[in-house]
This record gives C-alpha cells, sequence and structure tokens, in this order.
C-alpha cells in the first residue's frame, strides 16, 4: 500500500505561493512543478523524508489537490493519518514532465542509481564507482564511467542525474582551470570542493547531484570530500554514495582502518562496491577504480567475473 | 548590438512565462495539442572504418501514423549525422540549429569540426531546458581521432559508447546488437547488422515502422546517406475492385446545358520594372 500522499496549502502564512494544479496520473510521481518550493505530506509510515532520490520517487504518489486540508482531515478518517508535513524542495528533473505512460523511457530522468566510493591511505585516495545507468527500469548504459576528471589530480564521482552530475562536472571543471591559471599552480581539492558546493547548494532546487570529490594536493595529501544532495560539504578518510550505499554502510564501518596501504584500500574498495552492487538493482556492471597520488592517476577496470566472490545463496 | 564576434547571448535558464497559462488552460479543458512523435528505432555503431547510422520512417501522432516516409538522419556537417527521436519538431529544430553553428565554427577556424564539439552543443542546449525539449539523439561521425558515437538524452546526459539504440524500438534493437556487434566489423556486416536492428524495432515495435534508412559515414571520404535502404513495409495490392464498368446502370435522361459567354476581355500583363545589373 504506497503511503497517501497529499499535496496542498496549510495555512496560508507559512507558505508564500500556493501550489498549481495537480493532475492526478496512475502510479509514479507525475507532477511538474520547476525550482519552486512544494510540499508534500506523507502517512505515518514515513516518518522521515529522505531525500535519497530513489526513496523520494517511489514513495510519492499524488492525489488531486485539496485546498482547506485541516477541514477535510477532520472528515476523512484515512487523512488523519497524514501527520506528518514536510516543506520539500523538489527537484524538477525528480519529477517526470510528460505523462504518457507508454513512453516511460522518455519521460523517466537518465539517472546515475548508482555506487560510488572513496576511501583514504597512506600517500593518496583510491576511488571507485559501479558502471550503471538507468533509465527507469531500462538500463541505458551498462558500461558508463562514472569518475570524472576534473584536474588530473582531482576526480569527481558523480550519482544522481546523470544530465545534473555531468553539467556541474563541466562547469566545475572550467572555473577550476581558470583559477589554476591564475594561480600558477595546482589548484587545492578544498577548492574544487568548494565550487562543487557553490553550484550544488545554491541550486539546489533544481539539482538532484550528489558528488564525492577526490584527489590529492600538496598542502594536504590525499582528501575526500562529500558533497551530498542539498550541498553540504564534509571532509572524511572515507565515504560512500549512490543509491548503493546504504547497503554497506555497516561492512564499511566494520572494516575500514586509517593509514592502509594501497593494495589494501584498493581490495576494501573493490570489496564494498561488489557487495553493493550484488544487493542494489540500480548499480552493477563493471567496478571502475581510480588511484590518485601525488604521481596522477592510475585507472583500472575489474569486469563482471573477476570481481570477489561473496554468498550469493 | 549583436555582431558576428559577439554574438547576443540569450538569457541564461529556461522560460517559464507560459507554464501557468497553460496549466491554466488544461485545467479549463483546453489541454496542449498533441505533439507529432517518431515513435522511433534509431541506432548507431562502430565498425572498422567508420560509424553506420539508421532509422526506421515513422512518425506518429498518438496511434495514428501522420508520416509513412519521414527523414530521422539529420545533417549536422559533413562528417556527422545525428538519428533523432522523440518529438518531431524539436529533433528536427534542435539539429539544424546546431547544424548551423557547426557550420560557423568550421568557417572560424577552417578545420572539420570534433564529433565532440557537437555533442557539447546539443547536451549544453538540452540541459539549459531541463528536458523540455523533447529530442533524444543518437549522434555519430568521424573527425581527426576517428569514428565516434554518441546518445544524447532530453535532460542533457551524454553516453560516448560504440553501439547506441534509442527510441521506443531501442529495447529490440539493443537486443540484436547485444548478440551481433563485435569490434572491427566490416562494412557489409555493420550494415547488415544496422538493418537487422532497425527491422527488430519495426516489427515488434508499435511506434517504429515503414523503411529502414541507413548513413554510412566512412574515415575518409563523403558520408553515404542510403535512404530506403530496405522497404521492409510494402502495402499490399488490393485484392477486390470497387469500380462498376460503364452501362452497369442504365441511364434513363440526359440533357445538356451550354454555359452562354457573356463577354471576354483580355488585359496585357506589364511586367514589373526591376533594376537589373
Amino acid at each position: 500500500m504506497p503511503p497517501n500522499v497529499v499535496t496542498g496549502s496549510l495555512g496560508a502564512t507559512s507558505f508564500q505561493r500556493k501550489p498549481a494544479a495537480l493532475t492526478k496520473v496512475d502510479g509514479d510521481a507525475k507532477y511538474f512543478r520547476p525550482g519552486r518550493k512544494r510540499f508534500v505530506a506523507l502517512s505515518g509510515r514515513h516518518g522521515c523524508l529522505s531525500l535519497n532520490m530513489g526513496l523520494v520517487r517511489d514513495a510519492v504518489s499524488i492525489a488531486p489537490a485539496q485546498h482547506h486540508l485541516e477541514e477535510e482531515a477532520q472528515k476523512d478518517q484515512k487523512l488523519q493519518d497524514c501527520v506528518y508535513v514536510f516543506q520539500c524542495e523538489m527537484a524538477a528533473s525528480v519529477i517526470n514532465t510528460y505523462s504518457d505512460p507508454t513512453l516511460e523511457w522518455m519521460n523517466t530522468p537518465h539517472s546515475t542509481g548508482t555506487s560510488i566510493m572513496a576511501c583514504e591511505f597512506d600517500g593518496g585516495v583510491v576511488i571507485g564507482a559501479d558502471s550503471r545507468t538507468t533509465t527507469g527500469a531500462y538500463i541505458a548504459n551498462r558500461v558508463t564511467d562514472k569518475l570524472t576528471r576534473i584536474t588530473d589530480h582531482i576526480y569527481c564521482c558523480r550519482s544522481g542525474s546523470a544530465a545534473d552530475t555531468q553539467a556541474i562536472a563541466d562547469i566545475v571543471t572550467y572555473h577550476l582551470n581558470f583559477h589554476k591559471m591564475e594561480l600558477g599552480e595546482p589548484p587545492l581539492v578544498q577548492t574544487a570542493a568548494a565550487i562543487f558546493r557553490e553550484l550544488c547548494y545554491n541550486y539546489r532546487d533544481s539539482l538532484v547531484a550528489g558528488i564525492l570529490v577526490a584527489g590529492w594536493d600538496k598542502k594536504k595529501g590525499g582528501q575526500i570530500y562529500s558533497v551530498p544532495i542539498g550541498g553540504m560539504v564534509q571532509r572524511q578518510a572515507v565515504s560512500i554514495g549512490g543509491s548503493g550505499s546504504s547497503y554497506v554502510y555497516g561492512y564499511v564501518d566494520a572494516n575500514f582502518k586509517p593509514n592502509m596501504t594501497k593494495d589494501e584500500a584498493v581490495k576494501f574498495v573493490t570489496n564494498t562496491l561488489t557487495l553493493a552492487m550484488l544487493r542494489d538493482g540500480s548499480s552493477g556492471g563493471v567496478v571502475r577504480l581510480g588511484v590518485i597520488t601525488e604521481a596522477g592517476v592510475e585507472r583500472s577496470v575489474i569486469l563482471g567475473d573477476q570481481l570477489p566472490k561473496f554468498y550469493e545463496g | 548590438m549583436a555582431s558576428i564576434l559577439i554574438p547576443e547571448l540569450p538569457a541564461p535558464g529556461f522560460s517559464f512565462e507560459n507554464c501557468q497559462r497553460n496549466s491554466f488552460l488544461a485545467q479549463k479543458g483546453f489541454p496542449a495539442p498533441k505533439a507529432t512523435k517518431t515513435g522511433t528505432t534509431i541506432v548507431g555503431i562502430i565498425y572498422a572504418d567508420g560509424v553506420i547510422l539508421g532509422a526506421d520512417t515513422r512518425a506518429t501522432e498518438n496511434t495514428v501514423v501522420s508520416d509513412k516516409n519521414c527523414q530521422k538522419i539529420h545533417y549536422l556537417a559533413a562528417n556527422m549525422y545525428c538519428c533523432g527521436a522523440g518529438t518531431a519538431a524539436d529533433t528536427e529544430m534542435t539539429t539544424q540549429t546546431v547544424a548551423s553553428q557547426l557550420e560557423l565554427q568550421r568557417l572560424h577556424t577552417g578545420r572539420t569540426v570534433p564529433v565532440e564539439t557537437a555533442s557539447t552543443l546539443l547536451k549544453r542546449m538540452l540541459f539549459r531546458y531541463q528536458g523540455y525539449i523533447g529530442a533524444a539523439l543518437v549522434l555519430g561521425g568521424v573527425d581527426r581521432t576517428g569514428p565516434h558515437i554518441y546518445c544524447i538524452y532530453p535532460h542533457g546526459s551524454v553516453d560516448k559508447l560504440p553501439y547506441a539504440t534509442m527510441g521506443s524500438g531501442s529495447l529490440a534493437a539493443m537486443a540484436v546488437f547485444e548478440s551481433g556487434w563485435k569490434p572491427n566489423l566490416s562494412e557489409e556486416e555493420g550494415k547488415k547488422l544496422v538493418r537487422d536492428a532497425i527491422a527488430a524495432g519495426i516489427f515488434n515495435d508499435l511506434g517504429s515502422g515503414s523503411n529502414v534508412d541507413l548513413c554510412v559515414i566512412r574515415n575518409s571520404g563523403p558520408a553515404q546517406y542510403l535512404r530506403t535502404y530496405e522497404e521492409a513495409n510494402i502495402k499490399g495490392k488490393k485484392q477486390g475492385s470497387y469500380r462498376y464498368p460503364l452501362g452497369t446502370t442504365a441511364v434513363l435522361k440526359q440533357r445538356v446545358i451550354p454555359l452562354d459567354v457573356e463577354s471576354v476581355s483580355i488585359h496585357p500583363v506589364q511586367p514589373m520594372e526591376v533594376e537589373t545589373h
């Protein structure tokens, strides 16, 4: 039973604008409202709204707009279930714009379902990602490269909407290139993370992008900065992201050790990503790896049959 | 003042001016007119000597075929062509706009434009419009770095692949590629593979049909646009005839009324005075 979701205005004082009329469509959320605040009420079962893209899209189904929600709620017993109301900034790229069910593949935004990871070791960082890009339930690209070069020593792992993250990475590459020329020396990883944050935070209404910025610089060595959806920045020694990351938090917490060697770190990342790919439907394909040190980056791929074997029943 | 060297940059971002009006009209019972979509199967592969693009030729308006033989492979430059799926107007206009931008670049730089440039121009434009331009494209071409195939989605993301399919028939066509594609196919093998993939789309997808168009772009030499490479769906011959021979119905009465000519006047036409150099 999908949760009862209703959108409506709750007290004109709290919100500045009334929502536009909704069209109810069968099945998934198909309501467009570009870049403005809108609100959803979720039933008690989904008490906490997580802005993980997969969760929001699956959990939300829209009923026709109802004004004067409180009066309705009094009358209708079922609506009293809708206890929690959240003001939720919905990224336009998450919500489908056309409502023709036969062209599902065209309506669904091209998303990198994803498992991505970055891990510090003694002398640099190891980054890794799966290789699956999905459009709804179809795998549009089974050999995607989600590890995008920003500079020779700074890479980013992309998760979320493919279009958004590709565009953001392009813009950051441009800015950092310009900055490098002005500075006269290779830019800091912290600077790259700051530029990512500027874009991801200021446009958080319209973007769905979860990014791991990882690299090496002279000042602080190997660093990883996590820039999740919403646009915060957090430096971490090990970081995971994407829809597949939910399944491997326990493994990462149990197995990460600071100051690993390069080979230990590579093995750790490979194992984690393999486990995530085994459990997450939106992740799969091959494991792409990158090792970033003072010398630059070494890219490698681990094909499906060479992945480590785990219990599969 | 805009000039060639300093073109007027359009205001950034998508203009949402009409969205409120459109939703209001839809609410009042005046929904937006249906766009012609190109249901479509479009494909592209890299083979030994370049790229081969293929497309079907059916354009649909919901469930009615609006064009039985439309052209879905669009010219971008001498060394690149682009197949378009999605809204017919969007693919047509987007490719024309980018084709003109590429020609200007070719004239400014004096070099063949790399395929990556076309891919970047297309994806930047589509991302700006946040998916409202319903154009899903398979861009294929050859430049000094070799042959390339790019898959460009309406929201502005790009995948660079050795073989790609898009459109409603993409799943059927991809099945053919996944079992049949290998690196360094010969031209004959490549054309057959592409033809098979489009045929799979034509016969298994309702949104695709009619004929198969191919476009072969070789590493050296001009591109070869094979319009109607194969007529997969020939209209059947009518089995019966509704024509009745003269005399089937008897003529009872006949009356001829001549038209009276009242007057005839002739006016000679003076050609317009135009300056001739």
